[in-house]
């Protein structure tokens, strides 16, 4: 059974249609890339699964499970870890702090989330800047505590919204680096991406999306030699010069 | 460790003795200082863990002032149960006041008017609800009798407010602590985060608003059996919320004894100036002169005086972690491992000697 099902979701925001009637699974030990253009709704995409946003219509299913008027602390206890795009630290709080908060909910008390987070700590590089304040971090190391924040919750999915977009070439093999062995530990992952070099070399499978409908689905390979991809990112001038 | 406890143990008995070698006018003082260094813990319970900004406190102080003071001139309550009626009846209040808000998303600034308007609804109601007194308030019989929580001595009253501010102080520690504190902490920082992060947002901001408006109805009734008179004017108006917001901002709203001292601090510096600034042109002095000893506070330390130097404090233990972490990388990269000299340069990198970290 797949882990996560999106079956036919819409979501508009009054006249805007973000995502249109969109489809696609996610199954356990799988990467999945989810890319499109600048407004494609991809985000979008990922406030309807863990529901900081409601499906105009349509059904999100979890391990079969319908997660319809589930709020998203609870889609985060059943699994379900999300990053997000514009990271969100808990400025005043200590890195290790800010970690123990994803433990809090299987961990119970500060003193056994501490464990907790000082192992995701030591696993995500982080462990000397345990003690550092969040509103001190550079780019690079908001990101790695943003994601280290979400595996604390224990995710058996962590979506990972553009951890990779906004860093330099040079920071680039470092997070993905940091994407694989998350993977390793028997994470899946759907990632939304705007660099694709990124997503190519990790995602086993990709859905683009454009404009809130998909448009193609398949491995890498396939939906970067698909035309309809190419359209989409560089234009119908684009296609028709590399078609 | 042994020094610390020397002196809280060295601060309580000064506290305990504190009455019986001053007169009535500083004792006087003294209580007030307490009740509002009480009110501004209490207050803190919404803005120092959850980041609300309520405006409209009056309005929970108030409801357990006037609680006590109904049950007990109508029903023959003594305050002493009463003032737990009152915290129940000020908790549902907030209870209902944070499920709205919650519910309709009200945040920030619009937070803060709707608490607001909420005390003004109250202070309009109890103005023309001639049952509970109206705009002629209430007054509390004024015999001394300590079953009825009516002493004859500033010192009872000192005693009492001493054991709140002791009682809410410990309760905070308490909370600090465990699983549901660091919980409101997240929430403060940042909500989405929190939620994200599997914190229930709601359930926890609705324990943290209802709590405090618990905690400050009790205050109301210390008020009401200190003073013997309530009006709705003085109860609901925005005059007590002031006071709380001023202790907890000024000492330090992420701190654990931040509003206390914030507190004891505002109250000694209104009292010296009133005391030291007498005749009409000077008392008016005094008092632009306090305005600004506050404003000075809250630009140059936004996170108040205990919160700047706690946090200062933070930043040195992650500075001296951090570099102890790196110098033990470069102990392990000289012994050879090269990537290890890589993570070492690259953690060396990211901590400033200020403590800061090079973002």
């Amino acid at each position: 059974m797949a882990l996560l099902q999106v079956e036919r979701v819409t979501k508009a925001f009054g006249g805007l249609v973000a995502v249109n009637d969109l489809s696609f699974e996610v199954h356990e030990g799988e990467i999945v890339g989810l890319i499109g253009p600048n407004g494609a709704g991809k985000t979008t995409v990922f406030n309807l699964i863990t529901g900081f946003e409601t499906p105009t219509s349509g059904t999100i299913r979890w391990q079969g499970r319908d997660l319809k008027g589930l709020p998203p602390y609870q889609r985060c206890r059943l699994g379900l870890g999300r990053t997000f795009q514009i990271t969100k630290p808990f400025a005043r709080l200590t890195v290790l702090e800010s970690v123990m908060v994803g433990a809090l909910h299987h961990a119970h008390s500060q003193a056994r989330a501490r464990e907790v987070a000082m192992e995701v700590l030591e696993q995500m590089g982080l462990a000397p800047l345990a003690h550092a304040l969040a509103q001190d971090l550079n780019i690079v190391q908001l990101k790695r505590l943003e994601v280290a924040r979400a595996l604390a919750t224990r995710p058996k999915l962590l979506l990972l919204d553009e951890v990779v977009a906004g860093l330099t070439p040079a920071e680039v093999p470092v997070v993905v680096d940091m994407i694989r062995s998350v993977y390793r530990r028997g994470v899946t992952i759907l990632m939304i991406e705007h660099v694709l070099p990124a997503v190519m070399t990790l995602a086993q499978r990709v859905v683009v999306i454009d404009h809130g409908v998909k448009i193609a689905e398949g491995t890498p390979r396939e939906v970067t030699t698909n035309p309809a991809v190419i359209e989409a990112y560089l234009g119908e001038a684009g296609a028709v010069a590399l078609g | 460790m042994t020094v610390k406890r020397i002196l809280v143990v060295a601060v309580l008995a000064a506290a305990v003795a504190f009455p019986h070698f001053a007169g009535y006018t500083l004792s006087s003082i003294a209580i007030t200082a307490l009740l509002w260094a009480y009110l501004a813990s209490a207050w803190n319970f919404t803005f120092g863990y959850l980041g609300r900004t309520s405006l409209g406190h009056g309005a929970f102080y108030g409801l357990g002032a006037y609680t006590t003071v109904m049950l007990a001139s109508k029903f023959g309550v003594t305050p002493w149960i009463g003032m737990w009626v009152g915290a129940v009846v000020a908790g549902l209040a907030g209870l209902l006041l944070g499920a709205v808000t919650l519910r309709y998303k009200v945040r920030g600034v619009y937070f803060a008017l709707t608490t607001m308007a909420a005390a003004e609804l109250l202070r309009a109601l109890f103005n023309s609800w001639n049952w509970v007194g109206g705009p002629m308030g209430l007054l509390v019989s004024p015999l001394p009798d300590p079953a009825n929580f009516v002493f004859a001595s500033e010192t009872s009253y000192y005693y009492v407010a001493l054991a709140m501010v002791l009682g809410v102080y410990l309760l905070n520690r308490l909370l600090w602590k465990t699983r549901i504190g660091l919980e409101a902490f997240a929430i403060r920082e940042n909500e989405d985060a929190a939620e994200a992060a599997g914190i229930n947002v709601k359930g926890v901001s609705l324990f943290f608003v209802t709590l405090s408006a618990a905690l400050s109805a009790l205050g109301g009734t210390f008020y009401a059996q200190y003073m013997l008179y309530i009006h709705p004017d003085i109860m609901f108006s925005f005059e007590p919320t002031l006071h709380m917001m001023l202790g907890s901002i000024i000492g330090g709203p992420s701190t654990q004894l931040g509003p206390i001292l914030g507190s004891l601090l505002v109250s000694g510096v209104d009292a010296a100036f009133r005391t030291l600034f007498t005749g009409s042109s000077m008392v008016a002095i005094a008092r632009v002169m306090y305005g600004l000893v506050l404003v000075v506070i809250m630009v140059r330390l936004p996170d108040g005086l205990l919160g700047t130097w706690e946090l200062n404090r933070r930043r040195r233990i992650g500075a001296q972690a951090a570099a102890k972490a790196a110098a033990q990388a470069t102990a392990r990269a000289a012994a050879g491992a090269a990537g290890a000299a890589e993570a070492a340069e690259a953690t060396a990198k990211e901590v400033r000697p200020d403590g800061t970290v090079a973002g």
